[in-house]
């Protein structure tokens, strides 16, 4: 109760909802639940915005990194508490590590810190929005529009089984264009994305089902593999639309390191998402936008949105424990850092959070359940990241794009596909003339993920100080010019986890996907199992659209 | 060219149509039938039309927009030179007014203004003790129009109808305004009438027949309409089946859409019969043509245009408004930390509705648009109200010269919701001249006034992009000086990345590129940049093909040499063919480039009557031959002349006696005629034929004459392309004539009979060297120049590779297409004369293929089918022996030799390899699938020719006959002639165009009784000049007792009639011989 002075009190000490931590999956519901008329208070213990989805600073993002790489153990002590009338059990909250094996090297140390704060680093990079995905559509629905801007990405490479960077002949004319594609592969690809088209216009029919142009249901429910393979589709097209455009994550070839194997279906839809996406606005030339600023913009935008409708923010603001119900044992509050006690019906917690075991004082049986529950929490995999800064880029032409290193592109045993995204300074996510990199890649363990993130630096880019330049460099054999030279780089492990609603709810961390889709998926999930009576942002009239009507309508 | 565009089509031409018919009727002439042709890339497409009216032709000028607008030019031509004789001057002359076409005429002018359908108004006035007396106003253009009074009310109507023409061309004609094209004003001689309040047109007077009906009529013409343009379009594109398709389900889409629009189409009055017709074809024509020519309007976002069919219903039908283009230009949120620098563009995911409006921009070819929602519809409404609040007001000012600049501005907002007003931009062109020769012509106005116009014209533009009236007008002001014209490139670009096929403006792009003399390599980067955005573009690949043949002909550097250029073009197009081998636009560069690779340029000879070292006996009317001679190389003649025939590779001029030299004691060489064989009456003409006399001199007989052909000496043979015929050529025969004198036989009426038995083989018995073989020496005689490389011959072969590895992988009907004419290619590059055919087979299985995969268009297969088939027929002396017979009778003197050449029961569709061929005296040609015998002509030996049982379906399609001054004997039998009400084999075979008829055809010159000529005249063409005689006719439909009467009239010459004798009386023959000859030297 020490330190009310720095916190003023929150008012009114009831809410419908407390939302832990502004990552997306925290804002979208905020904003939705706003949206649906409850009250919300959003919370967050950080000074910004986005939590585990933010885009920070240069020298911020290594600090949030280590406060995250170790548990923080709170006491594990029970406490009771009464508020009107009511006896709570406090149980403190503690922290869960997230990011693990940090390794930071700055190379450049001057530059840097002349222009840290002219970075926006993305915490859960690479990811990008396909122009007609979820994240898209929501945004679009929820009029978050006003807050955010995008750019399309420029181009997208894969790395062919010779080690060269090749375009991704993603669209007709990007297959028109292509250099590397033989004439009758330019053939084949494009009759399998005719192919893949005719079925979806065959499907949105009705009453189609003898239908010759839709692809059969046996084939729908084999392995994607398999059907392309059906297809007589070569090797080299195969990779390109497992990986490079379904953006599969593990070896199809390969079933004993295949942990996710792509269903026809699936990769039928990951298609589509990418075709509809090429052309859906037309100045963004590809099929990817990324926001200006940095993904955080995505989670402050919905923040925004829901404090339109009402929401309340609190930034900088810890929260401490939960209070249960001492009888039922329900979710009944939550203890400010503050001191502060608030009241609420529903709560959202930030993955990082957990609720350490009550082991002295031993609480009613029902309750020990639920905690157990929560610590439990399943942990899906983990995902390594890296951040490299660089002063040129990799392309002389473009800056902004994605490289796909397929499963085996980097070396024999690499079983899932690497992803790379490169921006420049025209995103505003760092200094003008410099260029950042995010690469990810899902992996077992820190130790077969570091060697994935290292084989893909050192395929795109030079470390300082080696003169091992010549050393099969993809970049360089193709265009005979020097790699990029390496100026900061962090390499992390990060923890998956999924969103929750059981005891206690919790969002998902950024997942290993190059866009929001699945995240979005168990937001919504989340939203509706909280309020299954609410549409999660009802359709409205959103004003921009009023205007557009009222530019129809003519003057007299 | 861009001077001949829209708007002459448009202006002044109402009328002239419906003119025409009246016309026709009155002479009791069968209605004018107009032949319509597009011509021109299918993404930009022009047309011209000729009008067929008492069997004679009158072209259209070429270049219209609209295929209307072309029949109109027809239409406005034929009458011009209708009038110029007297008789037709009475009919003409008088005032169109006299009948009730006038509601048709005020109609189609207002729908042709863009006007409300004409509004009547009648009144009767009761005079006690006498008849009623009915008065009516009609109201057009905001203008009323008092017609007298008459006894009916359809009379009183017709009246005020007739009062409103006169007026509307009292006052077209009178103003004129310099060379300003504009259309026609409406009066101003009615001024006072002029401030009448325009009542609100939406209370149209009901139908009083039932909707129904007119649907289903209007139903079939269309569907007529259809298939004429599928049909047109095979053949301006030759080979091109793609575009048929193309254009055929741009057809039906349109349709579709007509027909959806027919049933809300009032009917305002009752007409008679015939008018009620005319206006009905108008209105299917017309939602044809809007949907037609604009090539790409079917998955056009129905664009804000109130089109003709629209204002007849009063009410109004405005599309939802096309695709906002602005977007992406949200301003950024404020965020201090960075400034965002301008690499790229930003995007800004705009919401829902915007986003559907986008899609929509983005569905804007071949792809079906969305039905109208009703509040759409309620929106259209309010805006047609708004519309024609201001139309009123505009056509005020319009009437009263008020060039004001509230006036003005009126205009400019009726544009704004109407780009397709051509009134309204007429009037701002007048008030643009107004204005200019009041400005004293200080620069900074000049340069205010057109920089409005140009405002106006991109506002619109931005409302529909595709209207022609702000295209034009910008041209127009473009045309009267130019503040900046690099803001037209701007603006072109900006429309072009919205709709990168935009026909209008890849033409506006050229005429500006014209305008500022920018350079073709720039504008052929900019096709590349095109095609690469987007390569389903017709539009850039055709404007490619234009710059790049312009570029190689100039040899400007980096396009020379053509090989170079060639391949890397060949390289841009296997892209396009290979990534979607479906899309179009791309194969139709491919047949333009391989034309590049396979045509030479000049001009040759391919094959000659005689051949090149044969020896040819003749004989003449008093002779009798001798058989024993080869029939091959023996020619008998009544007429006492033989021919000499040269057979060009492409269609040429300038051959006469100066640029051909023949030597012979039989003939003088300047006496020498050479006349085009060409149906078209045109002066160049892939076969040229003079006669030479062989009678009349004192020859001595047995006595070999020595003929010498030489051309190419000189210059002056010039191909269509303009290529000079540059090789010379000696082609030497010699020439015996038979003179032994016989009596006639009886036998000379012998009747030819087609029977099987009366044919043997003659292989059997044939010693003689046959006629292929002599004519392959010609062939190698004037070898052309020696090839420099085998680019061509590489070149096919890859390609030919190519396409077989592309038809391995997929089956696709333009690929074997194209395969099938890289073969043809193939085969006539490796062995030009040896004749050849290595790749038959093969072509032949993917054209019978090709004829099952693609049933729509197999005639177009069968027709390619047979060429091919013909061709390996004649390629060698084995295969062409094998066709042909001898004739049983060896004693029918007046007929020719004997050789039969037999093609029949072969599933021919048509005839073809005419150039080995010419020595052909006897055809039989029955049991196939004929439907023209298109390039018959060619063979001048002709004396027999037997078409029964094809599918001959007019008189028309039997044209070349006319040109057969030897034929005598005609079995036509069992075709279907008469049978189709409309004659589809103008549209299947070429050239139906530039075709006038230049005969001093009267009507009296044949005694036809009680038979209406005019019923016949096609028949009367086919055969007029024709001495035939024995002719079989029966089994086709027109072969009516009446018509029999005629035919017999037309061919006195007939002694076998279908089989039967006529009795004749010899004298009146040879009398009627006579008259022919006449004739014959036409």
């Amino acid at each position: 109760m020490t330190e009310t002075s720095s916190y003023p009190p929150i008012e009114p000490n009831t809410f419908n909802l407390i939302v832990v931590g502004t990552g997306l999956p925290e804002s979208v519901i905020a904003a939705a639940a706003s949206a649906a008329g409850k009250t919300v208070l959003h919370l967050d213990p950080n000074p910004f915005y986005g939590s585990h989805f933010a885009s920070l600073p240069l020298h911020d993002l290594p600090a949030f990194l280590n406060s995250h790489s170790t548990p923080l153990q709170s006491s594990t002590t029970t406490t009771t508490v009464t508020i009107d009338g009511n006896d709570y059990t406090v149980v403190d909250l503690s922290r869960r590590s997230l990011y693990s094996d940090i390794e930071v090297s700055s190379y450049a140390p001057e530059i840097l810190a002349e222009n840290s704060r002219k970075f926006n680093i993305d915490l859960g990079g690479p990811k990008v929005l396909f122009c007609a995905d979820k994240a898209i559509d929501l945004i679009l629905k929820s009029s978050t529009n006003q807050y955010v801007e995008f750019k399309g990405i420029d181009a997208s490479f894969v790395c062919s089984e010779n080690g060269r960077l090749s375009n991704v002949p993603d669209s007709r004319a990007a297959i028109f264009k292509d250099k590397s594609l033989s004439l009758t592969e330019k053939n084949q690809l494009m009759r399998f994305f005719k192919l893949v088209q005719q079925h979806l216009e065959a499907s949105e029919r009705e009453g189609s089902e003898s239908d010759n142009a839709r692809i059969s249901e046996e084939d729908l429910d084999s392995p994607f593999v398999e059907f392309l393979q059906k297809m007589r589709l070569p090797p080299k097209i195969k990779s390109i639309i497992l990986y490079a455009v379904a953006m599969a994550d593990y070896d199809q070839d390969n079933l004993e390191v295949c942990k996710d194997l792509l269903k026809t279906k699936d990769g039928i839809n990951r298609l589509t998402l990418y075709h509809k996406s090429v052309g859906r606005f037309t100045n963004a030339p590809g099929a990817l936008l990324y926001p200006i600023y940095g993904n955080g913009e995505l989670s402050q935008a919905f923040c925004r949105r829901a404090a339109v409708k009402g929401c309340l923010y609190v930034l900088r603001m810890p929260v401490n424990a939960l209070l249960m119900d001492k009888g039922s044992g329900q979710y009944k509050g939550v203890r400010l850092a503050s001191g502060q006690d608030l009241l609420s019906h529903q709560l959202i917690l930030d993955p990082a959070f957990t609720v350490q075991f009550p082991i002295v004082s031993s609480p009613p049986d029902f309750l020990r359940e639920n905690l157990e529950g929560l610590s439990l929490r399943e942990v899906k995999g983990r995902i390594a990241r890296g951040i490299c800064v660089t002063s040129r880029s990799l392309k002389p032409d473009i800056s902004n794009f994605l490289v796909v290193y397929p499963p085996q592109s980097l070396y024999p045993k690499q079983n899932t596909s690497v992803r790379a995204l490169q921006l420049g300074g025209g995103l505003a996510i760092c200094p003008l003339g410099m260029f950042v990199l995010y690469f990810s890649a899902l992996c077992d363990d820190a130790k077969q993920g570091k060697n994935l993130m290292r084989a893909a630096i050192n395929d795109l880019l030079k470390l300082p100080g080696s003169e091992n330049a010549e050393s099969g460099s993809a970049v360089q054999g193709e265009s005979a010019e020097v790699k990029p030279t390496l100026l900061w780089s962090a390499l992390y492990i990060q923890e998956l986890t999924t969103g929750q609603y059981e005891f206690l709810s919790s969002t998902p961390m950024p997942d290993g996907n190059l866009n929001y889709n699945d995240l979005l998926d168990a937001t919504v999930k989340l939203f509706q199992k909280m309020y299954p009576n609410e549409e999660f942002f009802p359709e409205t009239t959103s004003p921009e659209s009023v205007e557009d009507d009222a530019e129809l309508s003519l003057e007299s | 060219m861009p001077t001949n565009d829209g708007f002459q089509g448009v202006s002044n031409c109402y009328v002239f149509k419906s003119r025409l018919q009246e016309y026709a009727q009155k002479m009791g002439l069968p209605t004018p039938v107009y032949e319509t042709i597009k011509e021109g890339p299918s993404h930009e497409p022009s047309f011209r039309s000729t009008v067929i009216v008492n069997g004679v032709r009158y072209d259209s000028l070429s270049g219209f927009f609209n295929r209307k607008a072309a029949e109109q030019s027809a239409a406005e031509v034929a009458l011009v030179e209708l009038s110029k004789s007297v008789d037709i001057n009475r009919c003409i002359s008088l005032p169109v007014h006299e009948t009730g076409l006038c509601k048709n005429l005020l109609q189609e002018y207002a729908q042709k203004m863009n006007y409300a359908i004409p509004l009547y108004q009648c009144q009767k006035d009761e005079n006690p003790g006498r008849a009623p007396r009915f008065s009516c106003t009609v109201e057009i253009g905001g203008i009323r129009y008092i017609g007298a009074a008459a006894k009916t009310k359809k009379e009183a109507e017709i009246k005020a109808a007739r009062t409103a023409l006169l007026a509307i061309q009292s006052s077209t004609s009178d103003k004129s305004i310099g060379d300003t094209p504009l259309t026609v004003i409406p009066s101003k001689k009615r001024g006072a009438e002029a401030n009448v309040t325009t009542r609100d047109t939406s209370n149209v007077p009901k139908s009083k027949k039932p909707r129904f009906r007119k649907t289903k009529f209007k139903k079939k013409l269309s569907g007529v309409k259809v298939f004429q343009t599928r049909i047109e379009n095979v053949q301006m594109l030759g080979l091109n089946v793609g575009n048929v398709e193309e254009s055929k389900c741009e057809n039906n889409n349109a349709f579709a859409i007509s027909s959806k629009q027919l049933p809300t189409q009032p009917v305002t009055n009752s007409q008679d019969g015939k008018g009620q017709n005319e206006k009905v074809k108008y209105a299917v024509e017309g939602s044809l043509d809007s949907h037609t020519d604009g090539n790409s309007a079917i998955g056009l976002p129905t664009t804000p245009v109130l089109d003709t069919n629209g204002s007849k219903n009063g009410a109004v039908t405005v599309g939802t408004p096309t695709a906002v283009m602005s977007h992406g230009d949200g301003t950024l949120v404020s965020k201090n930390a960075n400034e965002v620098s301008g690499c790229g563009e930003l995007v800004k995911p705009v919401s829902n509705s915007s986003v559907d409006q986008l899609e929509a921009s983005n569905m804007m070819h071949g792809r079906p648009r969305k039905s109208p929602k009703p509040e759409d519809e309620a929106a259209s409404a309010a805006k047609a109200e708004k519309l024609r609040a201001f139309q009123s007001q505009f056509l005020s000012n319009h009437h009263n010269n008020n060039y004001t600049k509230e006036a003005i501005e009126v205009s400019a907002k009726l544009l704004q919701i109407n780009p397709e007003s051509y009134t309204a931009w007429n009037y701002r062109k007048l008030a643009v001249q107004h204005n200019l020769s009041h400005s004293n012509s200080d620069t900074d106005s000049v340069k205010s006034i057109l920089d409005e116009e140009l405002r106006v014209v991109e506002s619109a533009l931005s409302q529909n992009f595709k209207s022609y009236g702000a295209w034009h007008h910008r041209k127009w002001v473009l045309s009267k000086g130019h503040s900046s014209i690099d803001h037209e490139l701007r603006l072109l670009n900006r429309f072009q990345k919205d709709d990168s096929r935009n026909f209008h403006a890849w033409n506006y792009r050229r005429f500006v590129a014209a305008l500022m003399d920018r350079s073709e390599e720039e504008e052929l980067n900019y096709t590349t940049d095109m095609i690469n955005t987007n390569f389903s573009n017709y539009s850039a690949w055709h404007n490619r093909s234009v710059l790049l043949s312009h570029l190689l002909k100039r040899r400007v550097e980096g396009f020379f040499p053509k090989e170079k250029v060639l391949n890397d073009e060949y390289e841009l197009v296997h892209q396009a063919l290979f990534t979607d081998p479906d899309d179009q636009s791309g194969w139709f560069y491919y047949l333009w480039l391989l034309d590049q690779t396979v045509k030479a340029d000049a001009p040759s000879i391919v094959s000659t009557w005689p051949v090149h070292g044969s020896y040819i006996t003749l004989s003449g009317d008093k002779c009798v031959r001798d058989v024993a001679l080869f029939s091959f190389y023996s020619f008998h003649s009544d007429s006492g002349t033989f021919p000499l025939i040269l057979y060009f590779n492409e269609a040429v001029g300038g051959v006469n006696s100066s640029t051909v030299t023949v030597t012979s004691k039989l003939c003088t060489n300047s006496d020498l005629i050479w006349k085009p064989l060409s149906i078209n009456n045109s002066s160049i003409a892939q076969v040229w034929v003079t006669y030479v006399k062989f009678l009349d001199k004192k020859l001595h007989c047995s006595e070999n004459y020595t003929v010498e052909v030489s051309l190419g000496h000189s210059q002056g043979i010039i191909s269509s392309r303009g290529f000079d015929y540059s090789h010379s050529t000696q082609i030497a025969f010699e020439v015996r004539v038979q003179c032994i004198e016989a009596e006639l036989t009886k036998d000379q009426d012998q009747k030819i009979s087609w029977k099987e038995g009366d044919f043997q083989n003659y292989e059997t018995q044939c010693q003689e060297p046959n006629p292929v073989v002599s004519l392959n020496q010609l062939i190698i005689n004037d070898c052309c120049e020696p090839t420099t490389s085998n680019w061509h011959a590489e070149t096919v072969a890859n390609e030919i590779a190519l396409f077989r590895e592309l038809l391995s992988e997929i089956s696709c009907k333009i690929g074997k297409l194209t395969l099938a004419r890289l073969l043809r290619a193939d085969d006539a590059i490796l062995s030009p004369s040896s004749n050849k055919m290595a790749h038959a087979e093969e072509i032949l299985n993917l054209y019978s293929d090709l004829i099952k995969l693609d049933p729509s268009h197999s005639w177009f297969y069968k027709d390619e089918w047979s060429s091919v088939f013909l061709q390996q027929v004649t390629s060698n002396g084995e295969s062409l022996m094998r066709h042909c017979y001898q004739y049983r009778d060896l004693l029918v003197p007046s007929i020719g030799n004997f050789i039969c050449l037999r093609l029949n029961n072969l599933s021919l569709s048509r005839m073809g390899s005419f150039e080995k061929l010419l020595w052909i005296q006897m055809l039989d040609l029955s049991h196939n699938e004929l439907r023209s015998i298109e390039g018959v002509e060619a063979l001048q030996l002709l004396s027999c020719l037997n078409l029964s049982y094809n599918k001959l379906s007019s008189f028309t399609a039997l044209g070349p006959l006319r040109l057969l001054k030897s034929l005598k004997v005609l079995d036509i039998s069992c075709n279907e002639i008469g049978s189709h009400s409309i004659d589809t084999s103008r549209y299947l075979f070429s050239s139906p165009l530039s075709h006038t008829e230049e005969i001093e055809w009267n009507g009296d010159e044949i005694d036809t009784g009680n038979v209406n000529l005019t019923n016949y005249w096609e028949a009367f063409l086919a055969f007029k000049g024709l001495n035939l005689t024995q002719v079989d006719i029966s089994g086709n439909a027109v072969a009516d007792e009446q018509f029999m009467t005629f035919f017999v009239k037309l061919l006195p010459g007939v002694k076998w009639l279908d089989g039967e004798r006529l009795r004749y009386d010899m004298s009146s023959v040879s009398d009627n011989l006579e008259l022919f000859i006449g004739f014959l030297i036409l």
